[in-house]
C-alpha cells in the first residue's frame, strides 16, 4: 500500500468509514488507527500530529500552555467546520482523544480554561457523543457561552436537536429549563439571521415557546417564517395549530401584511381578528381588497363605524362584501372570453358526434329528458342572464303556449324549470327578481314553488339591504301546499347560507317541531337551518333539529329523505371539531335506524377540512365492517373520509388510495359512496387517475354505482369544459341511451362539466387552496348525501336538490380592477403553482406559465403573478377580484 | 312626509314621497304611475318584509331617504298551454314503441339467439307480417298439420307483440311450439338447450309458413311465402363425357354463396354456387359419370335470400368448421348476370328506365319529382307491397317486367364465433326509417349503415359496436337480405313516379354444407313425430280436463303397447299444445322449466288450473279444498300440504320437498323493495339458490295458478315471472325454506 497514493480516498472515504463507528464511541481500536495513518497524506499527517500535540499540551500543567493549545485547537476546528459534507479533519483526528479530553476535563479546576475545553468538547461531541447522551448540549451549557454561530451551522443544528430532547426530558421531570431557553434564544436568533427560519420555528415548537419568534422576525424573513408556520399548522394536532396560526397572524399584523393576516383570521374563523385588521388598517383601498376576500369566502360580515368611519365608504365596502358586484365582474370575464352567446343543451350533448344515434324520438317530449335539459341549460348558462329556453321572450303570436319551456316539464319538473331561471340569472338580483316575478302569479303550485326557489338561488351569496329574499319567501313558508313550502324554505336556505339570520331561525324552527308537518318539509327546513347556521355550533338550532329527529316515527326515519336531517345537524358543526361532542353524545340516544348514520355524519362534518388522520382512520374502521343489512351509515362514513382528508394535497392522494381499496373490498353500499367521495376530493379538478377510476365505475354492473360515478365525473370536471370528461360522458350517453335513469345522470354530469360555460368552479377551497368556504362545502355535501340514495331523491321528485350546488359556484377568474374598481387589463403569468414552503431566498412560485392579460381563468392548481412592475396588487394572492395600485417607483424602460 | 328612493329592476326612482297619513296602497299607486306596474302586482320590500296594503307607516319604521326595493313586472302572467303536453313516459307502451322507431328485442331463453335473430330478420318483412295477420286462428285447413298451424299462430302473435312492446319480449310460446314442430331444436346438452344453426331455423320456419299460408284460404295468393322468397332456377345439366344434356327447373328459397379461396366478393361466390358437379348414372354411357349442373335464375322473388356457406364438415376432425374468409358484399346487389336469358329480356326495359331516372336525378335540373325520390318511394313501397303482391304473383310474367334485378340490403344475420356449435347470432335489420338496428337478443342497438358492410367476416367488429361485444373477434355473416330495387310498371305508374323502389328481400345465406338431417333425430324424435300426427286431432276443446288428460294417456299407452314408448317430455308438450288459449300463461310458465316437470305433476297442475279457472266463474271456495283433495288422490309426486290459513292472502308459497329428482335452483331474492320486480337492477346481488323448495303461485284472491320450480341460473327467469305479474296480477311470495 503506497501511503502517498494521491488517489487514496483519504478525506471522504475514510471519513465515511469512521462515521459508521461514530455512534459506537470511543474505545477505539488503536490498531486500526495506526493502520489508517499510513493512508494519510503528508499534510494530513502533519495536522494530525499537530492536534495530538495540542491534546497533550492541554493536559499540561502550565495554564499558559494549556490556553495556547486550546486556542489553537479551537482555531483548527473553526476554520474547518464551514462545510459539513464530511466530518472535518480536525474533528476526525481528535476523535481518538475525545475520551482523554473528557477525562481530563473532569479533573480540571474551575477556570476559564475549563470553559474553553468544554466548548471544544461540545463540538467534539457532535460526532462522538452516544445517541441520547446529549453531551454536546451538556458541555455547551458548561462552556463559555460564546457566540453560538462560530462553530458552524451543523453544530447549531445538532444542538437544537439535543435541546428538543433535553426539553422533553426536563419537562417530564419538571426540572428548570431557564438555561435551555437562553440557549434557544441564541439558536433562534442565529437561524433567523441565516435563512433557516423553518429550523427556528421547529425548535420553538419543540420547546413550546413560539412567542419568541416575534422578537426575531424582521422584514427580510417574516414571509418565509409565516409561510412555514401556516403550512405546518395543517399537520399539527390541536390546539397547537391554532397557536401557530395565531403567531403567524401576529407577525403579519406586525408587518402590516393585512391580507395575509385576514386569511389566517378567516381560517381560524376569528371575527375579532378580522375587526382588528379593519381597524388597524387605515388605507381605504386596502380595505376594499379585504372586502373582496371576505366576499369570496362567503361569510356575512357587518362593518361598523369603528372599522370604517365614513358612511359612504362603509356603504361602498359593505357592497363589496355583499357581493353586489359579483355578477358584473363575472359578465366582464364572460365578455372578455367571448362566451356570452347562450348555449342550448344540444350544444352540450353534441349528439352529432355519436355514431348513428341521431336522436330518434324527437316527435314526443320525454319529461325525464326535458328535465335533464332544464338542468343542463341552467348549469351551462348559470349567471349569464340569458339562455335559449327560459328567458326567450315568449312569442306574442303563439301566446306563450307551446313555446314555453316551463310547460314542457311535468309536475315537480316545473319546479326545477322555474327555479332554473334563478340559476340563469344567478347573482343578478335586480333583473333576476323582475324576471321571476311573473311566475309568482301562476296558478300551478309547482311553478310557484319553483319561482320561490329561484328567488333563493338568485340571491345566493348576495346580500341586499332590503332582504328581498326574506321578504318574498318569508310569507310562503307557512302555506298549506307542501311544494310551495319546500320551495320557500329551500330558497331561504340557499339565499341566507352562512348568514346566521335570527329572523329566519325564528320562522323556521316552529316547522321543525310541528308534528303534523310532512317529512319532506321538515327535512328541507332542517337543511336550510343547517345552511343558514353552517359552522356556527348554534345550540338552539341544534336542539330544534334534535327534537325534530326524535319526534319522527320509525317508518319516517326509514325514508331516504330523512337521512338528510342528521346532515343538517352536522352542518351546524362543519369544521368545528370538538365542539360537536356534546351533540354527538345526544345522538347516541336516537332511534336505532338513524343513530349510526347520525354519528358518522356528525363526525365527518365536524372534522371536514381538517385533515385529521385519526378521524379518517376511525371512519375507515367503520367501512371495514360487513354489515347485516339496512344500515346506511357507511355511505356518510365514506364521504366523511373525503371531507376530512380533502384539506391538503397529500391527504387527498392518500384518501384516493384508501378509497380504491374500499372499492375492492367494500360492501355494495360502500361502493356506491366511493365515486361520490372521489368526486368530492377532486371537485373541479380533473385528475386523470381519478377520471379513469370513475370512468371504469361508470360501467359498473350495479347501476347505483354507475350513477354515482357518472355524477362524480361531472363534479370532477365541473366548470372545466374538460374535453376528455366531455368525451367520456358523450360515449356514456350513447351507452346508456336506453336507461332513462342513467341517461339523466349523464346529462346532469354533462351540464356540470360545462358549468357556466367553463367559467365556474365548485372547489370550496380558494386563496391558494388555503381557505375553505364553509357554505360552499355545505352545498356540495348536501348534494352528495342526497346522491347516496340516487333513486329515491335525485331520480325521484326531489331533483331540485341539485340546486344546492349553487352554493359552491364561484367564478374561477382573476379580475384585476383599478383604484376605482373598474376592470383593468394587465399582463399576468399563469402557471402551475410551486410549493415554496421552507425554501430559502425568493424561489419561483409558478412553473410552466403563460402570459395572458386579465381577466383570466385559473384552473385547479394554477397560480398567477403580475407580469408587470407597473402595478402593485393589494392582495398577495391573485384570485378573484384584485385591486391594483400604480407602482410609484415604476419607470417605463425604453 | 317621507322621501324615499325605490329600486325597481335596474332603475332607481329617487325622491318618491310617502304620505304617511295615507295607507301604503296610495304609495303603490304612486309607483304605478312611475313604473306601470299595477299595485296588486307590486311587491315592496321593507327590511325583510313585504309592504302590506293596509299597513301602518308608523310601525314600519321607514326613515327619510331610505332605499326601498320593489319587485314586479307588468309582463303577462305565464299561462299553461291550452293543449297539455304529452310526455313519452305517459304514453301506453304501444305508442312508445312507435316513437322509438324500431321493434323490441327478444329475450334469450338459453342458447336461442339463433331463433331470436331469425325472427328479427323475418319480422322486418312487412309483406310476411300482413300475410300472417290475415291468417285466421280457426282457418286451419286439413292439409296443414296441427303443429304447423300452432307455429304459424305463434309467429303471428310474436310479430304483433314485437310491434307493440317497447321492452324485450320473451318468445316463450313460439319457442315451445317450434320445438314441438321441430324436435331437433329441443336437443339438450348438459341440461341446457344446444346452440342451433340459424339457417336451419330459418329454412324450417319459412317452409312451415309457406305450408300454412298457402292453405290459409286467401285465394289470390296461393303461396305468398313463395312469392316473397322463392327463387326459380333453371338448370342445365350436361355430361362432358357423353355430351348428354338436360334441363330442369326448381324453386329454392335461398341462393348459396360458396366460399373458396378465390372468392372475395359476394358476386363471385354466387356464381360459384350456381355451378355444381354431380355424379350420376349416365344412361348413354351405362355407368356413372360426372355431370355439370349450371343454374340460372329464371324468376326473381321480392326478397332474395343469400346464404354464405361458411360452415363445412371437416372430415378429419369430424366436426363442423367455419370458414373465416372475408367476403365483401354491397348494400345494393345487381344479379342481372345470374339471370337466364328469358328473365334478362324482361328485366332490360325496367333497368333502362331506372338508369334514365338516375341519370335524370344526377342531371342539372332537379325536378320536383326527383325530390320525392327515395325516401318516399321506400315508404310507399311498404304500402304498395302488400297490395301489389297479389297481382304480381298471380301474373308473374307481367310483373317480373317491373323487376330490375337490383336488390337493396335490408337485413343481415351474423354469427360470431369460431365454430358452428358456439358463438352468438345477431340480427341487423334496416328499419323503415332507413336506420339500422342491431338486435342482440333483448338489446337493440342503433348502428350506422357504413358499419353493415364491415360485417363481411374475418375482422373485428366496427367501432360503433358497444364495448360489450368487441371481444368477439370473429364476426361471420350468415344471412343477408336484399330488398329489390324494382321498377314501377310503366303502364301502372305513368309520368308521376317513373321509377319506384320496392323492397324485396334478397338473400343470402350461408351455408351450411353440413346437414344435421334426420340422422340427428333421435329415436324419441322419430317416435314423437308419429305421436304428433296422432295427437293432431286431440284438442282439449270443451271437454273436461280429466277427460282430456285421459285421452292423452290412452294414446300414449297405445304407443307403449306397440313398443314405441313416448317420452314424458313429448307427452307434456303435446298436452300443452292441445290446450286452449286460456291456458297461455300456464303454458308459458310450464315451459320455463320443462325438463323438471314430470307428467304427473303436470296433470296435477292442470287439474288445479282448471279448478281455479272455474272458481273464477264464481265457484265457491270449497272447490279449492276439492282441488287439494283431487291432488292428493293423484298418487304420484306432488303431495301438496293442506292449504295454509292465509291462502287467500298468500298467493305464492314455497314448499319444501325432501326428495326431488333434479334439484332446481332458485335465485335468492335480495332487497327489491316490493316483492315483485320487473327490473333486474333491483337485485342488489344474486346467486342461484340450490335448495329444493318449490313455489306456488296464485293471484292473491285465492285462485291458485300452479306450482313452479325454477332452476334458472339466469335472472331472466325472474323477469319472466315479473312479466306474468304485470299481465295477470299474480302475486309472488318467496320463502327461502319452510320445513
Amino acid at each position: 500500500m503506497a501511503p502517498q497514493d494521491p488517489n487514496a480516498p483519504s478525506g471522504s472515504g475514510s471519513g465515511k468509514r469512521n462515521e459508521d463507528t461514530v455512534k459506537v464511541p470511543a474505545k477505539d481500536p488503536k490498531k486500526k488507527d495506526d493502520k489508517k495513518d499510513e493512508d494519510l497524506s503528508e499534510e494530513d499527517l502533519e495536522l494530525k500530529n499537530q492536534l495530538e500535540l495540542y491534546v497533550e499540551r492541554v493536559q499540561d500543567t502550565d495554564p499558559g500552555v494549556q490556553k495556547n493549545a486550546l486556542e489553537s485547537m479551537r482555531q483548527e476546528i473553526r476554520t474547518s467546520t464551514s462545510s459539513m459534507t464530511s466530518v472535518p479533519k480536525p474533528l476526525k483526528y481528535l476523535r481518538p482523544h475525545y475520551g482523554t479530553l473528557k477525562a481530563y476535563y473532569e479533573t480540571m479546576a474551575e477556570s476559564e480554561l475549563k470553559n474553553y475545553l468544554a466548548d471544544i468538547l461540545s463540538v467534539l461531541a457532535l460526532t462522538m457523543s452516544a445517541e441520547g447522551e446529549r453531551e454536546s448540549l451538556k458541555y455547551r451549557l458548561l462552556g463559555s457561552d460564546g457566540d453560538i454561530g462560530s462553530w458552524g451551522h451543523e453544530y447549531v443544528r445538532n444542538l437544537a436537536g439535543e435541546i428538543a430532547q433535553e426539553f422533553a426530558k426536563r419537562q417530564s421531570e419538571e426540572a428548570p429549563i431557564e438555561e435551555l431557553m437562553e440557549l434557544v434564544q441564541q439558536i433562534v436568533a442565529f437561524h433567523m439571521k441565516h435563512n433557516a427560519e423553518p429550523e427556528a420555528v421547529d425548535l420553538l415548537m419543540e420547546v413550546e415557546d413560539l412567542d419568541l419568534l416575534i422578537e426575531h422576525v424582521d422584514k427580510t424573513n417574516f414571509k418565509r417564517t409565516c409561510l412555514y408556520l401556516t403550512s405546518s399548522a395543517r399537520y399539527l394536532p390541536g390546539p397547537d395549530d391554532v397557536l401557530v396560526l395565531d403567531i403567524a397572524y401576529t407577525i403579519y399584523m406586525k408587518f402590516k401584511e393585512y391580507p395575509n393576516a385576514l386569511q389566517i383570521a378567516l381560517y381560524l374563523d376569528n371575527m375579532q381578528n378580522i375587526k382588528n385588521i379593519f381597524t388597524s388598517c387605515d388605507d381605504l383601498l386596502r380595505k376594499k381588497q379585504f372586502c373582496y376576500i371576505l366576499a369570496r369566502h362567503g361569510i356575512s360580515f357587518e362593518l361598523d363605524d369603528e372599522m370604517v368611519a365614513e358612511d359612504d365608504d362603509r356603504e361602498a365596502l359593505q357592497d363589496i362584501i355583499n357581493n353586489t358586484k359579483l355578477s358584473e365582474g363575472y359578465l366582464t370575464l364572460a365578455r372578455d372570453i367571448e362566451v356570452m352567446e347562450a348555449k342550448t343543451p344540444e350544444d352540450i350533448y353534441k349528439a352529432h358526434l355519436l355514431d348513428g344515434r341521431a336522436s330518434a324520438g324527437a316527435s314526443v317530449d320525454s319529461a325525464r329528458q326535458n328535465l335533464a335539459a332544464t338542468f343542463v341549460n341552467a348549469f351551462v348558462n348559470a349567471g349569464f342572464g340569458q339562455d335559449k329556453l327560459m328567458t326567450v321572450p315568449s312569442d306574442a303570436s303563439s301566446g306563450g303556449s307551446s313555446g314555453n319551456w316551463l310547460f314542457k316539464n311535468k309536475e315537480h319538473g316545473k319546479t326545477s324549470a322555474a327555479a332554473s331561471l334563478g340559476m340563469i340569472l344567478l347573482w343578478d338580483v335586480d333583473s333576476g327578481l323582475a324576471q321571476i316575478d311573473k311566475y309568482f302569479h301562476s296558478k300551478d303550485t309547482h311553478v310557484i314553488a319553483g319561482a320561490l326557489l329561484g328567488v333563493g338561488i338568485v340571491n345566493c351569496s348576495i346580500k341586499n339591504d332590503c332582504d328581498p329574499a326574506l321578504a318574498l319567501l318569508g310569507e310562503h313558508i307557512d302555506k298549506e301546499d307542501p311544494f310551495i313550502r319546500i320551495g320557500a324554505i329551500m330558497g331561504l336556505g340557499i339565499a341566507y347560507a352562512g348568514a346566521q339570520n335570527e329572523q329566519i331561525r325564528s320562522k323556521l324552527t316552529p316547522i321543525l317541531n310541528d308534528a303534523k308537518a310532512p317529512l319532506d318539509v321538515v327535512t328541507f327546513t332542517a337543511i336550510s337551518l343547517g345552511l343558514v347556521y353552517v359552522g356556527s355550533c348554534n345550540e338552539e338550532v341544534a336542539q330544534a333539529i334534535i327534537f325534530a329527529l326524535m319526534d319522527r316515527s320509525d317508518s319516517e326515519l326509514g325514508e331516504p329523505l330523512a337521512r338528510l336531517i342528521p346532515l343538517s345537524l352536522g352542518l351546524l358543526y362543519l369544521g368545528k371539531q370538538e365542539s360537536v361532542e356534546a351533540t354527538a353524545e345526544v345522538s347516541k340516544t336516537f332511534n336505532e335506524k338513524i343513530r349510526k348514520h347520525c354519528d358518522m355524519t356528525l363526525l365527518s362534518c365536524a372534522y371536514a377540512g381538517t385533515g385529521n388522520v385519526l378521524k379518517v382512520q376511525n371512519l375507515l374502521g367503520h367501512c371495514s365492517q360487513h354489515l347485516e343489512k339496512n344500515e346506511t351509515h357507511q355511505g356518510p362514513a365514506v364521504l366523511g373520509i373525503a371531507m376530512i382528508s380533502m384539506a391538503e394535497e397529500l391527504g387527498v392522494e392518500m384518501a384516493i388510495r384508501s378509497l380504491e381499496h374500499l372499492l375492492q373490498y367494500g360492501e355494495q353500499n360502500i361502493r356506491r359512496a366511493v365515486p361520490l367521495a372521489l368526486g368530492l376530493l377532486c371537485i373541479s379538478n380533473p385528475k386523470v387517475n381519478v377520471m379513469d377510476t370513475l370512468s371504469r365505475l361508470s360501467h359498473d354492473t350495479d347501476s347505483e354505482v354507475a350513477m354515482a360515478a357518472v355524477i362524480s365525473l361531472g363534479l370532477l370536471g365541473a366548470g372545466t369544459n374538460n374535453a376528455r370528461i366531455a368525451g367520456m360522458l358523450r360515449n356514456l350517453s350513447s351507452y346508456y341511451y336506453k336507461d332513462a335513469s342513467l341517461l339523466f345522470c349523464v346529462r346532469i354530469a354533462q351540464g356540470l362539466v360545462h358549468l357556466g360555460k367553463g367559467l365556474l368552479t365548485l372547489n370550496p377551497y380558494h386563496s391558494d387552496r388555503f381557505l375553505l368556504s364553509p357554505t360552499a362545502l355545505a352545498g356540495i355535501i348536501t348534494l352528495l348525501h342526497a346522491c347516496l340514495d340516487m333513486k329515491a331523491i335525485i331520480l325521484g321528485k326531489y331533483h331540485y336538490i341539485l340546486y344546492f350546488i349553487v352554493l359552491a359556484m364561484q367564478p374561477r377568474m382573476l379580475l384585476t380592477v383599478d383604484e376605482n374598481l373598474r376592470p383593468l387589463s394587465v399582463p399576468v403569468r399563469v402557471g402551475q403553482a410551486v410549493d415554496v414552503v421552507g425554501q430559502a431566498g425568493r424561489p419561483k412560485t409558478i412553473t410552466g406559465f403563460q402570459t395572458h392579460s386579465t381577466p383570466v381563468l385559473l384552473a385547479a392548481g394554477d397560480r398567477a403573478e403580475l407580469a408587470t412592475e407597473k402595478y402593485i396588487p393589494l392582495s398577495p394572492i391573485l384570485e378573484g377580484f384584485v385591486i391594483l395600485k400604480e407602482n410609484p417607483d415604476y419607470r417605463e424602460d425604453n | 312626509m317621507l322621501n324615499v328612493s325605490v329600486k325597481w329592476q335596474k332603475e332607481l326612482l329617487k325622491a318618491v314621497e310617502i304620505d304617511t297619513t295615507q295607507p301604503p296602497y296610495v304609495f303603490k299607486c304612486q309607483l304605478y304611475d312611475l313604473t306601470g306596474v299595477p299595485p296588486e302586482r307590486q311587491k315592496i320590500m321593507v327590511k325583510g318584509g313585504l309592504l302590506k296594503d293596509d299597513a301602518d307607516w308608523s310601525t314600519l319604521g321607514v326613515k327619510d331617504g331610505q332605499k326601498l326595493m320593489m319587485m314586479g313586472t307588468a309582463d303577462e302572467v305565464v299561462k299553461a298551454p291550452e293543449k297539455a303536453i304529452v310526455f313519452a313516459e305517459d304514453l301506453p307502451e304501444e305508442e312508445q314503441a312507435l316513437h322509438l322507431g324500431y321493434g323490441a328485442g327478444l329475450f334469450n331463453l338459453g342458447n336461442t339467439c339463433y331463433m331470436n335473430s331469425t325472427i328479427q330478420c323475418l319480422h322486418s318483412v312487412p309483406e310476411l307480417k300482413s300475410a300472417l295477420i290475415k291468417y285466421s286462428h280457426s282457418g286451419r285447413s286439413n292439409d296443414v298439420d296441427q303443429t304447423s298451424h300452432m307455429l304459424t299462430i305463434a309467429t303471428r302473435d310474436l310479430f304483433s307483440e314485437l310491434d307493440k312492446s317497447v321492452k324485450a319480449v320473451a318468445p316463450m310460446q313460439f319457442w315451445m311450439v317450434l320445438r314441438k314442430k321441430y324436435p331437433q331444436f329441443g336437443q339438450q346438452h348438459n341440461g341446457t338447450f344446444m346452440q342451433q344453426d340459424a339457417e336451419e331455423c330459418w329454412s324450417q320456419l319459412l317452409y312451415t309458413l309457406s305450408q300454412s299460408l298457402r292453405s290459409s284460404g286467401s285465394s289470390e295468393s296461393p303461396d305468398s311465402v313463395k312469392a316473397l322468397f322463392g327463387i326459380e332456377l333453371v338448370s342445365r345439366v350436361h355430361c362432358i363425357e357423353s355430351g348428354e344434356e338436360s334441363s330442369e327447373a326448381e324453386s329454392v328459397y335461398s341462393l348459396k354463396c360458396h366460399i373458396s379461396h378465390e372468392v372475395n366478393h359476394l358476386h363471385e361466390g354466387l356464381k360459384h354456387g350456381l355451378k355444381s358437379e354431380l355424379e350420376k348414372n349416365s344412361p348413354s354411357l351405362g355407368r356413372s359419370a360426372i355431370y355439370v349442373k349450371e343454374s340460372l335464375i329464371n324468376g326473381l322473388p321480392r326478397y332474395l335470400t343469400i346464404q354464405f356457406v361458411r360452415f363445412f364438415w371437416k372430415r378429419e376432425s369430424n366436426q363442423k368448421a367455419k370458414i373465416l374468409r372475408k367476403v365483401d358484399y354491397p348494400l345494393q346487389l345487381d344479379i342481372f348476370d345470374l339471370c337466364s336469358d328469358d328473365l334478362r329480356k324482361t328485366l332490360e326495359a325496367p333497368r333502362q328506365r331506372l338508369r334514365d331516372e338516375e341519370g335524370k336525378k344526377l342531371g342539372l335540373k332537379p325536378s320536383e319529382k326527383s325530390s320525392d325520390s327515395k325516401d318516399k318511394d321506400i315508404k310507399m313501397s311498404d304500402v304498395e307491397g302488400s297490395s301489389n303482391r297479389s297481382g304480381e304473383s298471380s301474373n308473374p310474367t307481367s310483373d317480373e317486367g317491373a323487376m330490375t334485378g337490383i336488390y337493396d340490403l335490408v337485413a343481415v344475420l351474423t354469427h360470431k364465433g369460431r365454430s358452428a356449435d358456439s358463438g352468438h347470432y345477431v340480427a341487423w335489420v334496416k328499419q323503415e326509417s332507413g336506420k339500422w338496428i342491431q338486435y342482440d337478443d333483448d338489446n337493440p342497438y342503433p348502428q350506422k349503415e357504413e358499419d353493415i358492410t364491415k360485417l363481411s367476416g374475418g375482422g373485428v367488429g366496427g367501432s360503433a359496436i358497444p364495448p360489450s361485444q368487441v371481444e368477439h373477434a370473429w364476426r361471420q355473416m350468415l344471412l343477408l337480405f336484399f330488398s329489390l330495387a324494382q321498377l314501377g310498371h310503366p303502364g301502372l305508374e305513368p309520368e308521376t313516379s317513373p321509377h319506384k323502389t320496392k323492397p324485396l328481400y334478397v338473400p343470402t345465406v350461408t351455408g351450411s354444407s353440413f346437414n344435421r338431417g334426420n340422422s340427428s333425430l333421435s329415436n324419441s324424435g322419430a317416435s314423437s313425430s308419429t305421436f304428433d300426427n296422432d295427437n293432431d286431432c286431440i284438442q282439449k276443446g270443451c271437454q273436461s280436463m280429466a277427460d282430456y288428460l285421459q285421452q292423452i294417456k290412452d294414446i300414449s299407452d297405445s304407443f307403449t303397447a306397440v313398443g314405441a314408448s313416448v317420452l314424458d317430455r313429448d307427452l307434456i308438450t303435446a298436452t300443452l299444445v292441445g290446450l286452449l288459449d286460456g291456458f297461455k300463461s300456464f303454458i308459458d310458465s310450464i315451459m320455463l322449466h320443462l325438463s323438471s316437470t314430470s307428467l304427473g305433476e303436470l296433470r296435477g297442475l292442470l287439474l288445479t288450473k282448471e279448478l281455479s279457472m272455474n272458481r273464477r266463474k264464481k265457484i265457491t271456495l270449497s272447490a279449492t279444498t276439492e282441488l287439494f283433495h283431487a291432488l292428493s288422490v293423484q298418487a304420484s309426486p306432488p303431495l301438496l300440504p293442506a292449504p295454509p290459513q292465509a291462502f287467500s292472502k298468500l298467493a305464492a308459497m314455497c314448499v319444501h320437498y325432501t326428495s326431488k329428482p333434479s334439484p332446481p335452483s332458485w335465485l335468492i331474492y335480495y332487497g327489491a323493495t316490493s316483492h315483485i320486480t320487473n327490473d333486474i337492477s333491483n337485485f342488489s346481488s344474486s346467486s342461484p339458490y340450490t335448495g329444493e323448495d318449490k313455489m306456488y303461485i296464485g293471484d292473491g284472491k285465492g285462485s291458485f295458478y300452479g306450482e313452479y320450480v325454477f332452476a334458472g341460473t339466469s335472472l331472466r327467469w325472474i323477469l319472466s315471472f315479473a312479466k306474468l305479474y304485470f299481465k295477470w296480477y299474480l302475486f309472488f311470495n318467496f320463502f327461502i325454506s319452510i320445513c
